[in-house]
């Protein structure tokens, strides 16, 4: 019978029998009950049979008869087709007879003289367990294959899930619901530079800065896995410890996911975080950081130009002069006012190119306050503070002096307040704002906090401001600003917080190392 | 002869016996076989009138054929293994149930408890039948044959018509001796023998 083949109720009977008056009696019998009746006389006649025609569904067969017992081919039946059911009819009443039969497996042992209707009763039973343990081993067997199936399936999958967890670019880390590290891609674990088994089960808080807005990453894996599944993702922007010391940017999706209980054991929740980073991130901020300098150009470029356009009227009228002859250049002073003007038409230009040249960076004190005066001199002087109360507090006595780069320290303090500014809006040309400066020392960190009281970021978009060319600015923004003091400050081994000011308006506060002598 | 070889003999013809016994159950089965089945194939077929009817009967008498094949099948087999006494007394009863109701014997039994007695129970028992008939034939009959077992003990009891109680010859009571096994002990009181049966187990 072929595996795919349903089995269904036969009638094919072989009778195997020494004597020919119960031959005659039990076929006609058992053909005139529907069964299609194949007669053997004796033990080698029953074998012929049995062994030319595997379709019978029933043997019946006497015990004693020449050449064999009907017990010697109970076990040849047995060996071939285990699932023949043999029903021994005899004139054998004994116990032990009837024993070794049922240790053989014979279906029923019936002790002559047998009626019509035991015998009928009992090749029908017969045939109905055959057909009934057939349906059970078709079952079985397409079980079996539906088991080998999935299990293939299984297998594919697992060497597809293999491949895609630990040859994927993204990291991949399975989270426990206390934020511990349960698991890791090959990827991940490269990139923070550690083995798997030194950075299984710890606090993922070891793994990632606290999130400008968002806090701690591992806040937001516990409060997911003890949510509800459904709404258990969330997106958004982390740093990475990256090995060597270095932050990495990245994104960060986290999903929960649930194993069903199984034997007895309950449901297991697991935060699932697939992580997106750029590992030539450091030549990409670099490449930001130059196109935030390029912006700063254009800001640096608009207060130039006015300043050169004022030096360059004089200059025309006392050159104009000269060429009529009218007046004496050297004797009425117009020389030097004109070298003077020529100066500070150079210093102009200076200021503009400056951010463009290439420059070693030299870590070192910085002194904050200095970097902040500076800039409001030059935006007081683009006339971008007009209309602005502005103050700027360094608290304590001390000068805040932190370890960075000079130029670092003036494009954070510049693109904060130039953000303040931009916040604030036109004031409709009445007063714009506010905007607080200010500076102090907190433990080993130099801390500048720029306030303003203008439209303030909505939360939603709180967390997306640090996503480079992400503006609530419109056009009038490059989306540079904080994602560039962002990136400066991991770069300083610093942190940077993004905040409501009160009832409106941001507060944004950085935290630098303190310059220590000798650092 | 002496007595070793007279007991000899008497095994050996008692095995020959059996044997025979036991091939002719044997060979009578197949022809009853045979008939049975095509009694109830002349059942089913013929048209009705006298036909099923004889077919009927015919099937009773083979019926009937089959009981006792059965019940001397049984007992041959019993022959020489221990038996529990209470299912061989219904055997030994319906063997002779014909025999009994001929010689106007009533046979009332009984288990109290029932017991396994030694391989002699079987023949014993037939002897025990034996001895009721041929008191019967001695003139006794018509009687009540009352026969309990109760645990080893085995208490027949034969009361007249008029509920006198019927004495039994001794040589029955020697007869019915065979029964209690080497160890089992018959006596014989006012109509009533007693039977005390060795267990099979020493």
């Amino acid at each position: 019978m072929s595996t795919t083949e349903v089995p269904r109720l036969g009638n094919s009977v072989l009778l195997v029998e020494d004597d020919p008056l119960v031959v005659h009696a039990l076929a006609l019998s058992l053909r005139k009950g529907g069964y299609d009746v194949t007669v053997a006389g004796d033990y080698d006649q029953a074998l012929d049979r049995f062994n030319a025609n595997s379709d019978f569904d029933v043997v019946v067969t006497d015990l004693l008869m020449p050449g064999g017992t009907g017990l010697e081919l109970l076990k040849h039946i047995e060996t071939k087709d285990p699932d023949l059911p043999v029903v021994i009819v005899t004139a054998d009443q004994s116990v032990q007879a009837a024993a070794e039969a049922v240790r053989e497996h014979a279906f029923d042992y019936l002790t002559k003289p047998v009626s019509r209707n035991q015998l009928l009763e009992t090749v029908s039973r017969a045939i109905a367990q055959r057909v009934e343990s057939a349906v059970e081993k078709h079952a079985q067997e397409r079980l079996q294959e539906e088991h080998r199936q999935l299990a293939i399936r299984h297998q594919r999958t697992a060497m597809l899930l293999s491949v895609l967890y630990n040859r994927a670019v993204e990291g991949i880390l399975v989270l426990d619901e206390d934020g511990r590290l349960v698991d890791a891609s090959e990827s991940f674990v490269a990139l923070v530079g550690e083995p798997l088994y030194e950075v299984l089960d710890i606090d993922i808080r070891e793994l990632f800065e606290p999130h400008p807005t968002e806090g701690d990453i591992q806040d937001r894996v516990v409060a997911l896995a003890q949510g509800p599944v459904a709404s258990g993702h969330w997106r958004g922007e982390v740093t990475v410890h990256a090995g060597r010391g270095r932050h990495l940017p990245a994104k960060m999706s986290l999903s929960v996911c649930e194993t069903p209980a199984v034997d007895g054991e309950d449901r297991t929740r697991y935060v699932i975080a697939l992580l997106y980073y750029e590992t030539a991130y450091e030549q990409l901020s670099r490449q930001l950081q130059q196109a935030d300098r390029l912006a700063t150009i254009g800001l640096l470029a608009g207060s130039a130009a006015h300043e050169i356009k004022n030096e360059l009227g004089p200059l025309l009228g006392y050159l104009t002069m000269i060429e009529k002859g009218n007046a004496d250049p050297v004797g009425s002073g117009m020389i030097g006012i004109m070298r003077e003007s020529v100066r500070r038409v150079h210093e102009h230009v200076e200021q503009i190119l400056e951010p463009l040249r290439p420059r070693v960076r030299t870590r070192g004190a910085v002194v904050v306050s200095d970097s902040v005066d500076g800039i409001l001199a030059l935006l007081r002087r683009a006339g971008k503070l007009r209309r602005i109360k502005l103050s700027f507090e360094q608290r304590g006595d001390d000068d805040v002096i932190v370890h960075a780069d000079k130029d670092e320290v003036h494009q954070i303090a510049l693109n904060l307040i130039t953000n303040a500014i931009d916040a604030l809006g036109d004031g409709d040309g009445s007063e714009r704002g506010c905007i607080e400066i200010r500076t102090w020392y907190e433990h080993d960190w130099g801390v500048l906090e720029v306030c303003d009281d203008g439209a303030g970021i909505e939360e939603e978009l709180r967390a997306r401001v640090f996503e480079p060319f992400f503006t609530t600015k419109g056009s009038g923004g490059t989306g540079l600003g904080l994602p560039v003091v962002n990136d400066i400050v991991r770069s300083l081994k610093g942190r940077v917080t993004l905040d409501k000011n009160g009832e409106r308006g941001t507060v944004v506060t950085v935290w630098v190392p303190r310059y220590k002598p000798g650092h | 002869m002496n007595g070793d070889v007279a007991a000899r003999k008497a095994a050996a013809e008692r095995n020959a016996l059996l044997s025979l016994a036991a091939i002719l159950t044997h060979d009578l089965s197949n022809p009853l076989q045979s008939l049975t089945v095509l009694c109830e194939l002349a059942i089913e077929d013929d048209e009705p009138g006298e036909g099923p009817r004889r077919a009927q009967q015919s099937l009773q008498a083979a019926e009937r054929m089959r009981d006792l094949l059965h019940a001397y099948s049984a007992l041959v087999r019993s022959a020489d293994r221990p038996t529990k006494v209470g299912a061989a007394l219904e055997r030994t009863a319906a063997m002779f149930a014909r025999r009994c109701e001929r010689h106007r014997i009533a046979l009332a039994t009984g288990v109290e408890r029932d017991f396994e007695g030694p391989p002699s129970t079987g023949l014993g028992l037939v002897s025990l039948f034996l001895a009721m008939i041929r008191t019967a034939e001695a003139g006794k009959g018509p009687f009540e044959a009352r026969i309990v077992v109760d645990g080893p003990t085995l208490t027949v009891t034969l009361t007249d018509a008029e509920g006198s109680r019927c004495a039994w010859p001794a040589e029955v009571v020697e007869s019915v001796d065979d029964i209690c096994g080497d160890e089992g002990v018959a006596s014989a009181d006012d109509g009533t023998v007693t039977l005390r049966m060795e267990s099979p187990v020493r």
